[in-house]
């Protein structure tokens, strides 16, 4: 056996905030008794809220891009803009590279983001047989895109801010950015829920019925 | 909460907690898919309803910028467009198929009969209209139909004819529709009840058929024997300080509007109906809806029937209908029909009088000459009168006009005739009310009215003059005209400013004072005093030259005479107030005329302006009024430069060779003064020259400096040398100067004092041309003046 000692078969737990190890205490949580944070050996009902929060995110994607995320008021006479709206009109002005950005920045990473944590909730849920390597990186990349999509809010609020010339010229924000703004903060939330050590307690399971898979696997993986 | 023990050997225990259910989590996907399903739905029931508009051109109409409004609400906008050939709602012309997305909301607007047309900014004569589409945008506007609903519309190319709400509707026939158009104004005693909804040709083409719209609370006025004629929209009231005329708006005077009257003789008619058809007369003399008076002038005035109108202020409130002898034919009956406007005015107070012909600029050319015309002051008053006594001229003066009353006296009235206008500044402030010889026929008084708010302006310190005609005054820099404005060059006017030494305290006018009018500005100006001066002959000089110094005109030439004895000219010259201090002892004059000589180009300015008179002001102190001009300028005798601050100096020569007042003295070439003058010697045995020396070079004189006579050329020949030709300046070569040099230090002795004598040599030795001391410019001032 060449796996790597884990904390919860040797009756730890890990503090997340500050990686103090604790005996496993009789309950289901329990108090770091060096930083006062909530520990669990694993994040209770991970899975569970991760699942609720992308839900949430998911649907709250329909209204932030239904609705206009900001009015843009020129000359007394305002123009409403969706996500997706804004995106094309930058296109057909020929921002082809600003449009870009925003687009990755207020369509792809969001819906990027909703998939991978679709997929990494699936593969702990159904046991799938995505190499635990595998569902770490998407894990890590969508944890690690999760604040670009602010972009777009930071644009939206410092537009508010700053042009303001009564009937000349107004930006007004929109319904559309509150719940953009949404789908960000409950995605991220949904990242913070998920316990990547999850993936490798599956993995564990996994070895445990087949130790042969598990040879191979880890061979392979030491590679 | 009890500190756990930080030994690294014994394992810290956490401390247990019990957790809690999740269940809540799952709130919040509910929200969330509560507000998409709620958006979905406002979506899907709430769309645009999508409809096709044909416009005959797409002019002004942007792709996803144009509105759709109703009543100031946007309630869709133009998604696309499509050509349509040959399109069959239009004729078979092409059209522009506008894809206008609409507002759920506003979908029963979409009803058959809907209208739609663009609005777009438009400036006519008839209004200012969709002004907020310069701001904006052009934008679609709509006027809500009643039936089925409809998805395709044929747009309109105007605006239909802002009509709502309950009315009368009667039609006029008329020949010609004149400056109607829809939506002019139907005016009943100058109160707007209604508009001109539409009008189109009769059948057979032989009539315009014009259909008005009456407003329900008024269509009680309408009368089967009312009469209808086109009307502009001016309304004159009436009030205690008088009457005032006042335009509904320019676009109502031209576009013109509607008016109706029902006579007496027909008030008891029945009322109007919907669909009742009218005349609609030219005017109301035409529609006979005046009111009939009688003027009675008292001598036989020319007058024609029908043509011969009444005027208020400019504006016609009346026409001649019939002319005839009254019954002492001593006079004439006049019988007028008034305009139904001035019914309230036409009092015991209200005078006509006969007015002449006059050429009259402010109504246009078209009315540049107008023949005999009655005018009326219509006024409030308590008793209503059809019957008036006229006056064959007119008042001279109406008291009763509100403002300042003032009288002028004039000698003659130039071109100034009643209802000139009085200007200060150039502003119109006032007017001429009318004129009449004094009593005894020595002088015309003019009667002048300040209007209430320029009142102030007048004080008792004010001076009149007329303005009637064009003035013109000539220079080197250009020829300027002047004049008030073109009416009074024509209709005469007189102005007003304030004299000179005006001051605030002066009294303000009041209505009755009586002021002279002056015959132009420089006369009502007139100020300063007179002076005379004898000349020789008249040198150029005219009435009108001025007298200067130092370039400023200080006064100017009133008359030229030949003296009592026939020997010269006497010429009386006024001096302006601030250059009174001239006429005193000592002031010198002198003639300015061009000069051309050796000494270069002088006055040339005078040779196009004419010369003009200088004057140096004297030292006296006693006044003095008769001057003798000088021939020419003075030139600063021997005393006076022995005073002035720089070194007078002396020369003793046996000639004076071609040396003469104002010739240059030079040191080392540069010109550091000037001969004043010459004279023979006590002894005629030789020629004393006088130099003066700048104050700034007088340091260059000392004891043994040497002068030598600079006239002429200096030519040296020698078979060596060459030619050598010497002179200290080409004005020199021909004016004559002096020059001289000072020995080098420490030979050249000591400074002079003013008086020295020098002997002036014939020519320079040549050693004197090589001395170059070094002499110290600008001692103190101390020194320069000892």
């Amino acid at each position: 056996m060449n796996r790597p000692a884990r904390a919860l078969s040797q009756g730890f737990w890990t503090c997340l905030g500050c990686r103090q190890l604790v005996p496993k205490p009789p309950a289901a949580s329990c108090l770091c008794p060096r930083c006062g944070a909530r520990m669990h050996g694993r994040i209770d009902g991970s899975i569970m809220l991760t699942w609720a929060l992308t839900i949430t995110g998911a649907l709250l994607l329909i209204p932030a891009n239904v609705l206009p995320v900001m009015t843009v008021i020129y000359l007394g006479s305002g123009d409403p803009s969706t996500i997706v709206g804004g995106t094309l009109e930058l296109y057909h002005n020929g921002l082809w590279g600003i449009a870009l950005i925003v687009f990755v920045a207020s369509v792809a990473v969001p819906v990027m983001k909703l998939v991978g944590l679709v997929l990494l909730c699936l593969i702990v849920q159904r046991r799938w047989d995505v190499s635990p390597r595998q569902a770490m990186r998407i894990y890590r990349v969508v944890n690690a895109i999760g604040r670009w999509s602010l972009l777009d809010l930071f644009m939206i609020s410092i537009l508010v801010a700053l042009v303001d010339m009564g009937a000349i010229a107004d930006v007004a924000a929109g319904a559309g950015s509150t719940a953009f703004a949404t789908v960000v903060v409950v995605t991220m939330l949904a990242v913070r829920a998920f316990d990547p050590r999850l993936i490798w307690d599956v993995y564990e399971e996994k070895i445990t019925a087949q130790p042969g898979l598990a040879q191979h696997k880890s061979h392979r993986e030491n590679e | 909460m009890s500190e756990p023990p930080l030994e690294y050997d014994a394992q810290p225990e956490g401390l247990a907690r019990r957790s809690r259910g999740l269940s809540l989590v799952w709130l919040l996907p509910l929200i969330a898919a509560l507000i998409a399903v709620w958006l979905l739905y406002k979506d899907f029931t709430q769309g645009d309803i999508r409809v096709t508009i044909l416009f005959s051109s797409g002019e002004g109409l942007v792709k996803g910028k144009t509105a759709v409004k109703y009543s100031g609400v946007e309630i869709g906008v133009v998604n696309d467009f499509r050509l349509v050939p040959n399109a069959k709602d239009l004729n078979g012309q092409d059209g522009v198929l506008a894809e206008v997305s609409f507002n759920h909301s506003a979908g029963y607007l979409l009803t058959r009969g809907s209208k739609f047309w663009l609005v777009k900014p438009e400036v006519s004569l008839t209004g200012v209209r969709g002004l907020e589409t310069l701001v904006s945008g052009n934008y679609i506007a709509i006027e809500p139909g009643s039936g089925p609903t409809q998805k395709h519309f044929v747009a309109v190319p105007e605006p239909p004819a802002y009509v709502r709400g309950d009315g009368l509707r009667v039609t006029l026939k008329a020949p010609r529709l004149a400056s109607l158009s829809r939506g002019s104004p139907v005016y009943f005693r100058q109160l707007e009840v209604g508009q001109v909804e539409s009008y189109r040709l009769s059948e057979g083409a032989n009539e315009v058929e014009i259909g008005l719209f009456i407003r329900r609370e008024y269509a009680d006025l309408v009368h089967r024997g009312s009469r209808f004629w086109n009307a502009s929209g001016v309304s004159i009231q009436g009030s205690i300080s008088g009457v005032t005329v006042e335009m509904e708006s320019l676009a109502s005077l031209i576009a013109g509007g509607v008016s109706f009257y029902t006579p007496d003789s027909q008030i008891h008619t029945p009322k109007a109906e919907d669909g009742n058809e009218f005349k609609l007369y030219k005017s109301f003399a035409d529609a006979d809806a005046g009111i009939p008076i009688t003027l009675n002038f008292n001598r036989g005035v020319s007058l024609t029937e029908g043509s011969t109108q009444v005027f208020y202020q400019g504006i016609r409130v009346g026409e001649v209908n019939a002319v005839k002898a009254n019954r002492s034919i001593d006079g004439m009956e006049v019988e007028v029909l008034m305009d139904p406007i001035t019914d309230d005015l036409l009092t015991e107070n209200t005078r006509f009088w006969l007015a002449p012909p006059t050429l009259d600029f402010t109504s246009g050319v078209n009315d540049l000459l107008k023949g005999n015309r009655i005018e009326v002051d219509l006024r409030t008053g308590n008793r209503s009168l059809r019957s008036f006594d006229a006056a064959s001229s007119p008042p001279a003066r109406d008291a009763r006009t509100p403002g300042l009353h003032l009288q002028l006296t004039a000698r003659n009235t130039g071109s100034i005739q009643r209802g000139a206008s009085v200007y200060y500044r150039q502003m119109e402030v006032g007017r001429v009310q009318g004129m009449e010889l004094a009593s005894d026929g020595s002088r015309v008084i003019v009667y002048v009215v300040i209007e209430p708010r320029y009142a102030h302006l007048v004080d008792s310190d004010s001076r009149f003059w007329n303005v009637s005609g064009v003035r013109a005054s000539a220079s080197l820099q250009g020829v300027k005209v002047e004049t008030d404005s073109l009416l009074s060059v024509v209709r005469g006017g007189i102005a007003f400013g304030s004299g000179p030494q005006h001051s605030k305290s002066v009294a303000k006018a009041r209505s009755g004072d009586s002021f002279r009018l002056y015959s132009s500005r420089e006369d009502a100006m007139e100020e300063g005093i007179n002076i005379y001066i004898d000349l020789t002959g008249d040198e150029g000089l005219k009435e009108g030259t001025p007298l200067r110094y130092r370039g400023i005109q200080v006064g100017e030439i009133t008359r030229l005479r030949l003296n009592y004895e026939m020997d010269g000219v006497r010429a009386r010259a006024r001096l302006y107030r601030r250059a009174e201090r001239f006429a005193r002892t000592g002031t010198r004059l002198w003639v300015v005329g061009p000069k051309i000589g050796l000494n270069g180009v002088d006055n040339l300015d005078t040779l196009v302006t004419g010369p003009f008179l200088e004057l140096e002001p004297g030292l006296g102190n006693e006044p003095q009024t008769e001057f003798v001009a000088l021939a020419a300028k003075p030139e600063p005798d021997l005393a006076d430069t022995m005073m002035m601050p720089g070194l007078a100096l002396i020369l003793d020569a046996p000639r004076r060779g071609s040396l003469k007042r104002g010739s240059p003295v030079y040191y080392r070439q540069v010109k550091v003064g000037q001969v004043t003058g010459y004279q023979l010697g006590e002894l005629a045995d030789r020629v004393y020259i006088y130099v003066y020396i700048e104050p700034e070079y007088r340091t260059l004189v000392r004891e043994h400096s040497k002068f030598w006579n600079a006239s002429g050329v200096d030519v040296n020949f020698g078979v060596m040398t060459g030619l050598d030709v010497h002179t200290e300046s080409a004005q020199a070569l021909l004016a004559g100067g002096i020059a001289f040099a000072t020995p080098n230090n420490p030979e050249m002795g000591l400074e002079v004092e003013s008086g020295s004598h020098y002997p002036l040599y014939g020519k320079p030795e040549d050693e004197w041309l090589l001395w170059s001391p070094k002499i110290e410019l600008y001692p103190s001032l101390e020194d320069s003046f000892k």
